[in-house]
């Protein structure tokens, strides 16, 4: 989901000239506080026939009114407060069906008896069907009126709601193996998506084909750093949906950092995204890869009456520094990564796939077969200290 | 281009025989005292008229039309002392006056004679408007920015504006900076410039000397709709092996050139730059970027006047390392990150003059093949992402030149082909390329220039037929200027004329810094662009060696395509959307040439552009409304040479960001928008375009060089940018996630003194 590539590696080349050239010649920084402008109203919605509801949300453009806590934790109940936004409550917020004038009213959530700018219609109210057009309608609590348009991308006949989120599990021995995907192809669909899901947040890309093929070597390049997109030791989801126009367009485009130009917003009276997406196909893919270091072994614990086994792997050899992950086999989606410099070892266990969410710390050495270490403070556990090798 | 013209006017003007005069003709050559080679480019002039000559490339020379009698020739040429001659011409004979140029011995003062003699004969001569000539000596004595460099004095010139201190591209009369021709030895080169802009590619060694035509272009040129930038490659003409070493902050190149047998005459450089290693040294932080050039400039001299040239350049900016040097530490990072780009640039020119034919006084021919060759390579992770592009462009260029009486024919052909490819791909995904894009038009063009020399004007008119494959389009572009001599001293000038442009960078000029051009091709979707441009001026000298110039313009963009930054990858011929628009200006030129203890030059720039879009009338970001240079070049006594240059520029536009959008992306597994596990991402809502303004600009440089003298010539200099350290404002962020909300300013250059050391021999 990038921009034209060409302006896009342009635009990557200003930034790193304006690096290059900050670097080399020192130039000072001056900040000055500056008037607060007029707020915009911001929308992002994507109608999922397969969703047992549609989300909306609604907020401001970001103007200085309010200060923004970047270090709240997300709640999925209150995304737009809990990840850099700022809410815009109490509006007015329907979907119409094609044709119909009035439409259903959305339900706006509520946290700490607060609106979070989370606007729900559940399937009971309106069922949205593959191949409907659906109207968004909104009026903000300060009058402003936004709409938007989109068309559900079709489905075969016999289409069931949900059937196509059902996954289906997958392996991928990352250093050797290719993972092929198809699907048949959807009418209404501008484009499709195929998304991977990582510990360093997703990897996505369009496709105007119905066939795509992730190689075990791909790298993310949305993330800082180009890591891998597979990790050996984590089952990894990835999804192909189908998508509109307006999802398309949205996001391949983005404003300029300069200008402050170039995102195509498919609302009128606002900016933001009113699209939809259908899922076609889900994989739940168990990512490993050849053993080839010392590290890559089954490692086992015991502290007391806790048993715990750790699948690790040399993810990416590095110049000084080596990357590893793993996966906690005795616990159910609990993965690992890490850092592996000479016999120093990181080792942080992952509340859930993102590298953000971490449940301990463990720093140790690497003693011949075994793996000496302490957990860090911040976090209390009754985790092993010690671990001892054992061939897979 | 000096040289150039200079290689094709074997016979330059005619003054107008009245009735009863009796008439001969004088001839010669002009040779080195020394090694006995022809001296190139040697300026004749019949004392007390306006007759005279250039010297063609075998040093010959042909002056018709001279009254009969004793008459005194004068003879000049940089490096060498003037002579003068005392001939006696016979009526209706050819009188024939050899002359040998010793070299100066010091040379100031040869400067001071060479550089009089170019401007002075081009006011008398030319019918050209606008042209700014910069020798060598010149351009050495401006205050440097860790690096002597041609592209830098060039957006000192009139008309010219530098939208930033972090760029060494520049604007001309309110074009954009894709619409600069910039030829080295009459061959293109497409990016001109390392690091993000912020240095030219020219070796300044290797450069002899370079003129900026900014408007009111003879048919000859073509290709782009602003100004013609042609740098002439130094030509060495001593014996033996000489060469220089400099050595400044940022990098250092040797120059070598001589002669073999006073016939050919060659010079190479080489240029590398170290401040990877210097900012490795001074701190914790990695820069592993370089960039090298090499060029190199051949030229032979056949005994029947003919001569045959090679020119090259490589130029490379490599960006290198491991990913992991970048990242957080407890990352492997992503392996290995190459980077690179540059140009490679090849060409052959040959000239030869065939004297009297085809009832003329004079003919000559010229044929230039270049291959010129622009191309990128990111290589991210061992080929998890690759962008690779390249620009290919393969040009013939001919042309008969010839001269009868007081009229002067030009007749050419231009032909290019051109070859551009763009790929992104991976290869983790084993499918087609990401992205793919080919194009292949060739360009055909025919000129046809007729110059007219009579009494106190000089007029030429001029046709330019162009077409483009792919395009459907075939162009005329006439051209005219004229040039009323009022006295010896005083001229009007009117031109005007309309130009092509085929080649276009797909950019967005809102970027502050740009580290290239991405270029591509008109084709069926995006028209040529076409400009139309009128000049009016006057130029008065002020003594011999000090002119004064003002000169108006007004252009106008019929078709002007412009970035569209809405376009999507998958649908081919979206990169542009059509604007319109035009610029008008009024340039001032005051010039003291390097014939006096002081010289230097005072330009003032007004000019007003505007573009009309597809959201609406908006002011371009070289819209600089008053922009004021001026450079001083003081030699006390002894060897020091003191240099100034003071800046100042009223703002130009940019647009002002009224508040930031956080972008989300849609999560299909959870039915939410992302889920806490990437940072959010902002991107800034931009208000009016164009419709704020940067401060005023002001910037004072200094510097001062000693001369060395002797067989080994040490030349230091310290050169201080910014000297009082103001404060200019390269770019903002704004940051309204806070209360209240902020803008960092970005500054320019700040005070910023360098050093350096040249030694040559």
């Amino acid at each position: 989901m990038v921009a034209h590539p060409l302006r896009a590696a342009a635009c990557r080349l200003a930034y790193l000239a304006l690096a290059a050239t900050t670097l080399l010649t020192g130039c000072e920084l001056a900040e000055v506080s500056v008037a607060s402008p007029r707020p915009r109203v911001i929308v992002h919605a994507v109608l999922n026939p397969d969703a047992a509801e549609q989300v909306i949300l609604l907020e401001s453009s970001l103007t200085g009114r309010v200060s923004i806590d970047d270090s709240v934790r997300f709640d999925p109940l209150d995304p737009i407060r809990t990840a850099g936004g700022e809410p815009l409550s109490n509006a007015d917020v329907r979907l119409l069906p094609d044709r119909d004038t009035v439409g259903v009213r959305a339900t706006e959530t509520r946290v700490g008896g607060r609106g979070t700018g989370r606007y729900t219609v559940a399937q009971q109210a309106l069922a949205v069907l593959p191949g409907s057009r659906y109207r968004l309608r909104i009026r903000t609590a300060d009058d402003a009126v936004v709409t938007g348009e989109t068309l559900v991308p079709s489905a075969p006949p016999g289409w069931v709601r949900g059937a196509s989120e059902m996954p289906v599990a997958a392996t991928l021995t990352r250093s050797t193996d290719t993972l092929r995907l198809g699907w048949a192809g959807v009418f209404n669909a501008r484009t499709y998506v195929v998304r991977v899901e990582t510990p360093d947040g997703p990897w996505f890309l369009f496709s105007d084909s119905t066939q795509f093929a992730l190689s075990g070597a791909l790298r993310n390049f949305f993330a800082g750093g180009l890591p891998s997109v597979w990790y050996p030791g984590f089952v990894q989801t990835v999804v192909v949906t189908a998508v509109d126009r307006n999802f398309y367009d949205y996001n391949r485009s983005g404003n300029d950092p300069f200008g402050g130009s170039g995102l195509i917003s498919s609302v009128q009276g606002g900016l933001g995204l009113f699209g939809s997406s259908r899922s076609l196909l889900r994989r739940e893919v168990a990512v490993r890869d050849v053993d080839r270091a010392p590290i890559d072994a089954t490692w086992v614990g015991a502290a007391g009456a806790t048993v715990v086994e750790m699948d690790l792997w040399l993810e990416t050899p590095g110049p000084t520094i080596s990357s590893v992950s793993g996966r906690i086999r005795t616990s159910t989606n609990r993965y690992v990564v890490g850092s592996l410099q000479g016999d120093n070892i990181r080792l942080v266990t992952l509340a859930g796939i993102s590298r953000r969410d971490t449940l301990s710390s463990l720093i140790g050495r690497v003693v011949g077969d075994s793996i000496v270490g302490t957990y860090n403070a911040r976090f209390s556990t009754a985790l092993p200290t010690v671990f001892h090798k054992r061939p897979r | 281009m000096i040289l150039f013209f200079a290689a094709l006017l074997v016979t330059l003007p005619q003054e107008r025989a009245t009735a009863g005069d009796s008439l001969g003709e004088l001839r010669g050559a002009i040779r080195d005292a020394a090694t006995a080679a022809p001296v190139v480019a040697a300026t004749i002039r019949i004392q007390g008229t306006r007759l005279g000559a250039i010297a063609d490339d075998s040093g010959r020379y042909a002056i018709s039309n001279v009254a009969s009698g004793t008459r005194t020739v004068i003879v000049q040429r940089v490096g060498y002392n003037t002579e003068s001659r005392t001939v006696v011409v016979r009526v209706g004979a050819v009188t024939t006056l050899d002359v040998s140029l010793s070299a100066a011995v010091s040379t100031l003062s040869t400067v001071r004679v060479a550089a009089s003699a170019v401007e002075r004969e081009q006011f008398r001569l030319s019918p050209n408007t606008g042209v700014v000539s910069v020798n060598r000596e010149t351009f050495k004595r401006i205050p440097v920015i860790g690096e002597p460099d041609v592209l830098r004095v060039v957006q000192l010139l009139p008309g010219v504006v530098a939208t930033n201190d972090f760029t060494a591209g520049y604007n001309v009369r309110g074009g954009e900076s894709d619409q600069n021709l910039v030829l080295l030895d009459g061959f293109p080169i497409y990016n001109p410039f390392h690091l993000g802009g912020l240095f030219g590619t020219f070796i300044d060694e290797t450069v002899g000397e370079f003129d900026l035509i900014p408007g009111g272009f003879p048919a000859r040129y073509g290709t782009r709709l602003s100004s013609v930038l042609s740098v002439v490659p130094r030509a060495e003409d001593r014996s033996g092996l000489h060469g220089s070493v400099n050595v400044s902050l940022l990098a250092s190149n040797l120059a070598l050139g001589g002669t073999i047998r006073g016939s050919t005459s060659w010079n190479a450089a080489i240029r590398r730059t170290y401040a990877d290693r210097f900012v490795s040294v001074l701190s914790d932080k990695q820069l592993p970027y370089w960039f090298t050039d090499v060029q190199t400039h051949i030229r032979h001299r056949f005994a029947n006047a003919g001569t045959l040239s090679f020119t090259g350049y490589v130029g490379e900016d490599v960006l290198a390392a491991s990913l992991a040097s970048f990242g957080d530490t407890t990352q492997a990072g992503g392996g290995a990150l190459r980077f690179d780009w540059g140009n490679t640039m090849v060409g052959v020119a040959y000239s030869q003059a065939l004297g009297r034919r085809w009832r003329s006084d004079s003919t000559r021919i010229m044929q230039r093949i270049s291959q010129t060759g622009f191309s990128t390579s990111l290589d991210l992770g061992s080929g998890s992402l690759s962008l690779r592009n390249r620009l290919g462009e393969s040009r013939a260029w001919g042309e008969l030149s010839r001269w009868r009486g007081h009229h002067e024919t030009l007749l050419g052909y231009e032909w290019s082909s051109y070859n551009i490819r763009y790929d992104v791909n991976s290869t983790a995904l084993p499918r087609d390329d990401l992205y793919r894009l080919r194009q292949r038009p060739s360009a055909t063009s025919l000129y046809l220039d007729h110059t007219v020399r009579a009494g106190s004007v000089d007029a030429r008119a001029g046709l330019r037929a162009e077409t483009v494959t792919g395009t459907g389009w075939t162009g005329l572009s006439p051209r005219v200027s004229i040039k009323w001599l009022a006295n010896k001293d005083l001229a009007f000038t009117v031109a005007g004329g309309a130009t092509s442009q085929w080649s276009l960078a797909l950019r967005n000029e809102q970027a502050p810094v740009r580290v290239f051009d991405f270029w591509l091709s008109s084709d069926r979707a995006t028209p040529v662009a076409r400009a139309w441009q009128e000049t009016a001026g006057v130029e008065r000298w002020l003594g011999p060696s000090r002119f004064l110039r003002v000169e108006g313009w007004h252009k106008s963009y019929s078709r002007l395509p412009s970035s569209n930054l809405f376009n999507d990858p998958e649908v081919p011929g979206d990169e542009f959307i059509i604007t319109t628009g035009h610029s008008y200006g009024v340039d001032l030129l005051l010039r003291q040439l390097e014939s006096e203890r002081l010289s230097g030059w005072l330009s003032y720039s007004y000019g007003v552009s505007a573009r009309d879009g597809a959201d609406g009338r908006f002011a371009p970001v070289q819209d600089r409304r008053h922009n004021l240079n001026i450079v001083a070049s003081w030699r006390p006594a002894g060897n020091w040479n003191c240099g100034a240059r003071l800046g100042f520029g009223t703002g130009t536009p940019f647009t002002d960001v009224e508040g930031q959008i956080v972008r989300r992306r849609y999560d299909p597994l959870g039915n939410t928008f992302e889920s806490g596990t990437i940072d959010q991402q902002l991107e800034p809502i931009g208000g009016a375009r164009n419709a704020a303004r940067f401060p005023v600009f002001q910037r004072l440089d200094v510097s001062v060089t000693r001369e060395g003298t002797g067989r080994l010539h040490w030349r230091p200099y310290l050169s201080i940018v910014n000297a009082y350290n103001a404060s200019n404002v390269f770019t903002y962020i704004f940051d309204y996630a806070k209360n209240p909300p902020t803008r960092t300013t970005f500054s320019q250059f700040p005070f910023l003194p360098t050093v350096g050391m040249g030694i040559s021999w």
